[in-house]
C-alpha cells in the first residue's frame, strides 16, 4: 500500500485534483440549472396567475357588467327589496349584498324551488328579514339549458297595512306586470352577456391572450374528465388529455420547439364549485439556452481542471526524467565498461591471458581472407610444449599452469606486435604472423625455440626446464581455408616432435 | 281551587287591565292637551343648522330598506327593538293621523321628505333608523362614494346630538322605556340593542 502511495503518489493527487474540481464544476451546473428551473416556474405561476386573474376579469366583465348596474340602480321606481343572480347549481353570482357573493344561496324558499314546492317564474309572498315580500325565482333558459336564475322580490309590507284585498290585488297585479317587463329586461342582459360570455369568445380572448404575450404558446383550461374545455387553440378544444399530462410540469420538445408546461390545479373560475385545471405551455427557448451556457461553462471549466493538471504532471515529469536521465547515463557507462572487460574475458585464455581457440579461430579465418584478398602473406605456427606431461606429473596442475603461463609470457614479449598469439587448447599454442613469409617465420620460430629453451622456469624452490616444438607453414596460392595452413603446420610440428623435439619445423610443400 | 278563587283572579286581572288602560289613557289624554311636541332634529341640531341643512336638498328621508343594502345586521337587529314598531299603537287608533302623536312614532314627521301620512309615506312608519340619526340620504351617497360612514345629522361621529334626539321623545311624560339612560344609549351600539 505504501510501495503503491510512493509510486503513484503524484498521480493520485493530480488525479483527485482533477476529479475534485470537475466535480466542482458539475455541482454548481447542477445548481445554477435548479435555480433557472425554479426561476421559470416562478415566472410561469405568475404568468398563470394573471392569466386566472385577467380569466376571472373577462368573466365579471362580459356576464355581469349589465346585471350589476341593475342592481346597484334601486332608484327604479320598482323599490325592489333583495335581487340575486344565481348560477344552477345555488351559488350567488350577483347579488345586491355584496358580501354573499361566490356563496351558495340558503334562501328557505330557493331550497323549495329545488324540490318543486315554489314553482320557478311564479310570483309568490313570503317573508324576508321579518318583511312581508312578494318574489319570484325567474328562471333563465338558453338553448333549453337552464344557465341563471334571477332571485328578485319586493317589499309589500305598505299594502299588508292599508289596504282592502281587492285593492292589494289590483295593485299587486300592476307591481307584477312591472316587474315581469324588469325580468325580461334582465333576461335579455343576460342572454347577451352569456352569448359574448359564450365559448368562441372566451377562445377569441385567450387567444388574443397568447398573440400579445411574447412567450405563452398554449392556455388550455381542462375539467376533472381531463377534457380540454377551453383553449387559445380551437382545434383542441373538446379533446383529453393524458393524466399524466396534467399531473407533471416538465420541459419537453413540441414542434421542435423546447417548451415548458406548468399546470396550475383547482382553480375556481368565478367562484364556481368546479374545479378546472390550468395548463399553460411556455416557450423554454431561452432556459435551454442557458441551461447550455452554463453546461459548457462547467465543461470548459473541467477540460481546464484536466489541462491544468496535465501541463503540471508534464512539468514534474520532465524535472524526473532530467534527473533519471543523468543516473541512467551513468549506469550506461558503467554497464558499458562491465561489457567491453566482459567481452575481453571471453576472448582470452583465462591462464595465460593470450586469445582463446575461439577468438583464435576467428582471426585465423579473418586474416587468412584478408591476407588472399590482397595477395599478402601469412603464416601460421604451432607451438607445443615438450614433455609437458611430465612436467605436469612432476610438479603438479600448478605447476603445469605456471609453465603454460610463463610461456605464454615470454612468447607476447618476444614476438612483434602485429603477430597473434592464442591457447589452442592444452599445452598448444598458435602464433598468427600476418605479412610475414614462410622463411621470416621459420627464423621467428627458431628464435622463440632457443629463447625458451635458454631460459628455465623457476617454480617454488624449483627450476624448470621447458622446451618447445613448433611447427611452421605459410599461405600459399593454392589454400583455400586457414584449416589447410593450421594443419600443414600441425603436421610440421608432428614432424619436429618425432625429429627429437626442441626444433621448429617448416612446412615444405614438393 | 275553586270557583270563588277563580272569580278573585279575573277580578283581580280586570282591574289591574283597568288601571293600566285608564293611565295610559291618561298619558295620551294628557299629551293630547299639551302644546305640539317640538320637531326631535330640529331641537336636536339647532334651527340654524337645520334650516341649512334641509334647505341644501341634500338631506332626505330614504326609508330603512335603504340601509338595509349595507346594515342589513342592523335592520334585522332593529326588528326586535320597539322603535320599529312604533306606529303599530296608534295606527289602528283615532290617533293615526295625529301629528301630536306622530311627532314622536314615526320617522321625519315635520320634516321635508319625512312622515307624512301613513298612506302616503307607509316606508316611513315606525321609529326608524332615520328617526335618530335624521335623513340618510347624504350619507348612502358618502358610503357608497367613499366606503366609509359620516354624513349624517346625528351620526356615530356627534353622540351629544343623538343624545338630544332620544330626550326630545323621551320626555317626562315618556319616561317608561329605561331607567338609566347612559346604559340604555349604549344598547344602541349594537346591532340588537339588548
Ligand atoms: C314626546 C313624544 C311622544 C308623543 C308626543 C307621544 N308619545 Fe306615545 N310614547 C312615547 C314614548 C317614549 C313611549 C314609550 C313608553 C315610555 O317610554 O314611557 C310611548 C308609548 C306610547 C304607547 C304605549 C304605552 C306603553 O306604555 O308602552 C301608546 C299607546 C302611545 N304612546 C300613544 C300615544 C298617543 C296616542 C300619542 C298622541 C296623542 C302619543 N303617544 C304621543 C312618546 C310619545
Ligand atoms: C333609537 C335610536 C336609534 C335608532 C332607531 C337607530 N340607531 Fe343606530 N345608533 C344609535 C345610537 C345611540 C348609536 C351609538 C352612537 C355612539 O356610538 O355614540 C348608534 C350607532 C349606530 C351605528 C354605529 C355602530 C358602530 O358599529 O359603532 C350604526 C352603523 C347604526 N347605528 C346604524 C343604524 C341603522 C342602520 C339603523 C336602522 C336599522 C339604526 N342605526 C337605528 C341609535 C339609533
Ligand atoms: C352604501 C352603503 C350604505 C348605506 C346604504 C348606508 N350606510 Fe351607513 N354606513 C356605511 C358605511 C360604509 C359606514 C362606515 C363603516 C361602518 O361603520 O360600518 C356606515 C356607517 C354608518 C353609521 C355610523 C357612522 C356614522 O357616520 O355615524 C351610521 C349611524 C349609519 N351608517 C347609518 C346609516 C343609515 C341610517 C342608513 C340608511 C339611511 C345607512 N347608514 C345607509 C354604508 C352605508
Ligand atoms: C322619534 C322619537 C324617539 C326618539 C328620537 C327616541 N325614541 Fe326611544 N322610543 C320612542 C317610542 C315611541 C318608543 C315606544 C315604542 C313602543 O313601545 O312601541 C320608544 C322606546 C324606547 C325604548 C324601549 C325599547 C323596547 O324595546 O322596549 C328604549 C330603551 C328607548 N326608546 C331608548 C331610546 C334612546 C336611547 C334613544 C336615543 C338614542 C331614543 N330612544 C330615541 C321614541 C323615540
Amino acid at each position: 500500500m505504501i510501495e503503491f502511495w510512493k509510486r503513484y503518489n503524484i498521480t493520485i493527487v493530480l488525479f483527485t485534483l482533477v476529479f475534485s474540481l470537475s466535480g466542482l464544476s458539475f455541482y454548481n451546473y447542477l445548481i445554477q440549472k435548479n435555480l433557472l428551473l425554479e426561476q421559470m416556474r416562478n415566472d410561469a405561476q405568475d404568468t398563470a396567475g394573471s392569466i386566472i386573474a385577467a380569466m376571472n376579469r373577462f368573466h365579471d366583465i362580459k356576464s355581469t357588467m349589465k346585471v350589476q348596474k341593475l342592481v346597484s340602480d334601486i332608484s327604479l321606481g320598482l323599490e325592489i327589496f333583495e335581487f340575486r343572480y344565481i348560477e344552477p347549481d345555488g351559488v350567488i353570482r350577483n347579488s345586491m349584498f355584496k358580501e354573499e357573493i361566490g356563496t351558495v344561496y340558503q334562501g328557505k324558499s330557493f331550497q323549495e324551488t329545488r324540490t318543486g314546492t315554489i314553482p320557478m317564474g311564479k310570483f309568490f309572498f313570503e317573508t324576508r328579514d321579518f318583511v312581508p315580500v312578494m318574489s319570484i325565482y325567474y328562471p333563465i333558459r338558453m338553448d333549453d339549458q337552464l344557465i341563471g336564475i334571477v332571485d328578485l322580490c319586493v317589499d309589500i309590507s305598505e299594502y299588508k297595512i292599508l289596504l282592502s284585498p281587492a285593492q292589494t290585488d289590483f295593485l299587486l297585479m300592476r307591481r307584477q306586470v312591472d316587474i315581469l317587463n324588469l325580468l325580461k329586461s334582465i333576461e335579455g342582459s343576460v342572454h347577451n352577456s352569456v352569448e359574448i360570455t359564450s365559448k368562441t369568445d372566451f377562445h377569441n380572448f385567450l387567444k388574443k391572450y397568447v398573440e400579445t404575450a411574447n412567450n405563452i404558446i398554449q392556455i388550455s383550461l381542462v375539467d376533472q374528465q381531463h377534457r380540454i374545455i377551453m383553449s387559445n387553440e380551437g382545434s383542441i378544444i373538446g379533446k383529453r388529455v393524458d393524466r399524466t399530462y396534467v399531473s407533471s410540469t416538465e420541459i419537453f420538445e413540441m414542434n421542435g420547439r423546447p417548451t415548458y408546461r406548468i399546470v396550475m390545479p383547482d382553480i375556481n373560475m368565478n367562484g364556481s364549485k368546479k374545479k378546472e385545471q390550468l395548463i399553460l405551455l411556455l416557450d423554454a427557448g431561452s432556459y435551454v439556452k442557458n441551461e447550455h451556457r452554463i453546461l459548457r461553462t462547467a465543461l470548459l471549466t473541467s477540460a481546464m481542471a484536466i489541462l491544468f493538471a496535465l501541463f503540471i504532471a508534464r512539468i514534474i515529469y520532465y524535472s524526473a526524467i532530467e534527473s533519471s536521465r543523468k543516473e541512467t547515463e551513468r549506469l550506461e557507462q558503467l554497464v558499458k565498461e562491465r561489457t567491453q572487460a566482459i567481452e575481453f574475458l571471453s576472448k582470452t585464455d583465462a591462464l595465460t591471458g593470450l586469445w582463446n581457440r575461439g577468438y583464435l579461430e576467428e582471426m585465423m579465418e579473418l586474416e587468412f581472407k584478408r591476407s588472399r584478398r590482397y595477395h599478402k602473406d601469412m603464416a601460421i605456427m604451432v607451438i607445443d610444449l615438450d614433455y609437458f606431461k611430465k612436467i605436469n606429473d612432476t610438479y603438479g596442475h600448478l605447476g603445469g599452469d605456471e609453465v603454460l603461463r610463463r610461456v605464454g609470457k615470454s612468447l607476447l614479449s618476444g614476438l612483434r606486435e602485429t603477430d597473434f598469439i592464442g591457447r589452442y587448447g592444452g599445452e598448444e599454442i598458435v602464433v598468427i604472423l600476418s605479412e610475414t613469409r614462410a622463411e621470416k617465420a621459420f627464423e621467428l620460430a627458431n628464435k622463440i625455440c632457443s629463447d625458451i629453451a635458454s631460459e628455465p622456469i623457476e617454480f617454488g624452490d624449483a627450476v624448470i626446464w621447458v622446451t618447445v616444438s613448433i611447427g611452421v607453414s605459410a599461405l600459399r596460392p593454392e589454400h583455400t581455408t586457414y584449416e589447410e595452413i593450421f594443419s600443414e603446420a600441425d603436421d610440421a610440428l608432428y614432424a619436429s616432435k618425432n625429429n627429437g623435439r626442441n626444433r621448429v619445423g617448416l612446412y615444405s610443400h614438393s | 281551587m275553586n270557583f270563588r278563587h277563580l272569580t278573585a283572579v279575573f277580578t283581580v286581572l280586570c282591574l289591574c287591565t283597568a288601571d293600566g288602560w285608564c293611565s295610559e289613557n291618561a298619558r295620551v289624554m294628557d299629551e293630547l292637551n299639551s302644546p305640539l311636541t317640538p320637531n326631535p332634529l330640529k331641537s336636536a341640531i339647532g334651527e340654524a343648522l337645520y334650516n341649512e341643512a334641509i334647505a341644501s336638498g341634500e338631506y332626505r328621508y330614504t326609508g330603512n330598506d335603504k340601509c338595509r343594502l349595507c346594515h342589513r345586521d342592523f335592520f334585522i337587529g332593529r326588528k326586535h327593538d320597539q322603535h320599529d314598531h312604533s306606529m303599530d299603537y296608534i295606527s289602528s287608533g283615532e290617533f293615526k293621523n295625529n301629528p301630536r302623536c306622530l311627532v314622536c312614532h314615526s320617522t321625519g314627521y315635520g320634516t321635508p321628505s319625512g312622515f307624512v301620512l301613513l298612506e302616503k309615506t307607509p316606508r316611513l312608519s315606525n321609529v326608524q333608523c332615520e328617526g335618530c340619526h335624521g335623513p340618510g340620504s347624504n350619507h348612502i351617497k358618502v358610503a357608497s362614494l367613499k366606503k366609509t360612514g359620516g354624513g349624517l345629522l346625528a351620526g356615530e361621529d356627534n353622540p351629544e346630538r343623538l343624545k338630544k334626539m332620544c330626550k326630545v321623545c323621551h320626555t317626562s311624560r315618556w319616561n317608561r322605556s329605561y331607567n338609566d339612560f347612559e346604559s340604555a344609549y349604549s344598547k344602541y351600539k349594537k346591532a340588537v340593542p339588548k
